[in-house]
């Protein structure tokens, strides 16, 4: 029974952690997307990454979708040039093609310490510095947004192009 | 006959050593980054004649490309099987000539669906193959070349272009000459025609144009009157891909030009049916 016990107590702690994806999707445009016959260096580099379960590739529309494991963190902290957008970039170009624009869906509230505005994702606590000159968000509230990642001095910049239902 | 043989090999533009994607007979520029480890095998029959002979010869090349970084890539054609030379006397197969072509990718120019990609190139053709019996599998001559390949590809179309000038070696007191060859390819994807999701099955069409050149070779400062000359075929291929590392192709080289001199084989057509495979 105390055993039990353990392993109940044990499993609803492992549980408390981070659960859902908070970062929905990602999509890559990958520019040179022209043969499919290669485009399995594309796949085949994506899939290596730790953070990608899967990848979905649209030859045509030129874009790859790495499906993201739950454990997925766009940003390192403690060094920003080498979380996942800078590997998905990394990947792409060892497939022998050119990234361009890295869209995500996400949810989150926004934040603003001083100057900057970051979206802190929901269930991860990961913080995103926030473009939000085109659009004004308002701030600590639940959000869902649809954005471009940038590649800015500071790190990633998300620069949200939408807000999304959150339902 | 060794010779002849010899002829035959470079007329017919053995073995392309690109193994990571289209055309059939053209080179690419497009590499699979670090992620290609892959083999390219096909049957090639050529057939050609001299006055009122037939000669026909099947090769079999075995070629493997090893990406060396994501832009270069190094192409080895492990010696070359001639699986038969139906000439008199004909003889068992046996090893020909290794190839070894490095080339390196120095301008990639990436759009949405469209891409312009150049890389320079070089081919070091080994005196492996057997020229002591005859007829012989190899010229014994070390042959240099260099040149390059480009590419433009844009939805469903694409150009390809090759030129390689050689420095052919020396064997047996034989000063091969100089040449020159050059592909131009001109693809298209018959199907699907909308390609959204991958791997899809698929189905190419080509049409190239094989060409090369060469200078008569010398002995002793001579010219030899049955060498060098001018042969270009028209190519018509078509390549399907079933899954995302399998590859089949196939095509037939028709003669346009056949300027050569007196007393060497005049190709009359050359048919290649091959696959390429990615294995990791």
């Amino acid at each position: 029974m105390r055993t039990y016990l353990t392993m109940v107590m044990l499993a609803l702690a492992l549980g408390a952690g981070p659960s859902a994806a908070a970062v929905e999707s990602m999509t890559v445009q990958v520019d040179g997307l022209v043969c499919p016959f290669c485009v399995y260096g594309l796949e085949k580099q994506l899939k290596k990454l730790p953070s990608v379960e899967g990848v979905r590739v649209d030859v045509d529309a030129g874009h790859a979708v790495p499906q993201l494991a739950e454990t997925a963190r766009l940003v390192d902290p403690e060094d920003p040039g080498s979380g996942l957008i800078a590997a998905v970039r990394e990947a792409v170009e060892s497939g022998g093609f050119t990234p361009r624009i890295l869209r995500i869906t996400a949810s989150g509230r926004l934040e603003t310490r001083g100057d900057i505005t970051e979206l802190v994702v929901s269930g991860t606590a990961e913080r995103i510095a926030v473009d939000t000159e085109n659009l004004d968000p308002p701030r600590e509230v639940p959000l869902r947004v649809d954005g471009v990642l940038h590649d800015d001095d500071m790190g990633a910049v998300l620069e949200i192009r939408q807000l999304l239902d959150t339902t | 006959m060794r010779r002849i043989l010899c002829r035959l090999a470079v007329l017919g533009g053995v073995e392309p050593a690109a193994a990571i994607g289209p055309p059939i007979n053209t080179d690419t520029p497009i590499t699979l980054g670090f992620a290609g480890r892959g083999v390219r095998t096909f049957a090639k029959v050529i057939r050609a004649s001299v006055g009122d002979r037939e000669i026909t010869t099947t090769l079999w090349p075995l070629a493997i490309p090893f990406n060396v970084t994501t832009k270069m890539v190094v192409g080895i054609v492990v010696p070359t099987l001639f699986k038969e030379a139906a000439a008199s006397p004909c003889r068992p197969p046996g090893w020909a000539t290794c190839r070894s072509s490095p080339k390196y990718v120095l301008v990639q120019i990436d759009r949405p669906g469209e891409t312009l990609r150049l890389a320079p190139k070089v081919v070091l053709k080994l005196s492996t193959g057997e020229d002591e019996a005859s007829p012989a599998l190899g010229s014994g001559s070390t042959d240099v070349s260099l040149g390059a390949v480009g590419a433009w590809l844009r939805g469903r179309r694409g150009i390809y272009g090759e030129a390689l000038l050689q420095k052919r070696g020396e064997s047996s007191g034989r000063e091969f000459g100089r040449g020159l060859l050059y592909n131009v390819a001109f693809a298209y994807r018959v199907l699907p025609a909308v390609n959204r999701t991958y791997p899809a099955r698929q189905v190419n069409a080509y049409l190239e144009f094989n060409g090369s050149w060469t200078a008569r070779d010398e002995v002793a400062g001579v010219e030899v009157a049955a060498s060098g000359g001018h042969v270009l075929f028209a190519t018509p291929g078509l390549q399907y891909i079933p899954w995302s590392r399998l590859l089949v192709e196939a095509s037939l080289q028709l003669p346009l030009v056949r300027e050569l001199k007196a007393g060497q084989p005049k190709p009359d057509w050359t048919a290649s049916l091959g696959t390429r495979v990615l294995l990791f």
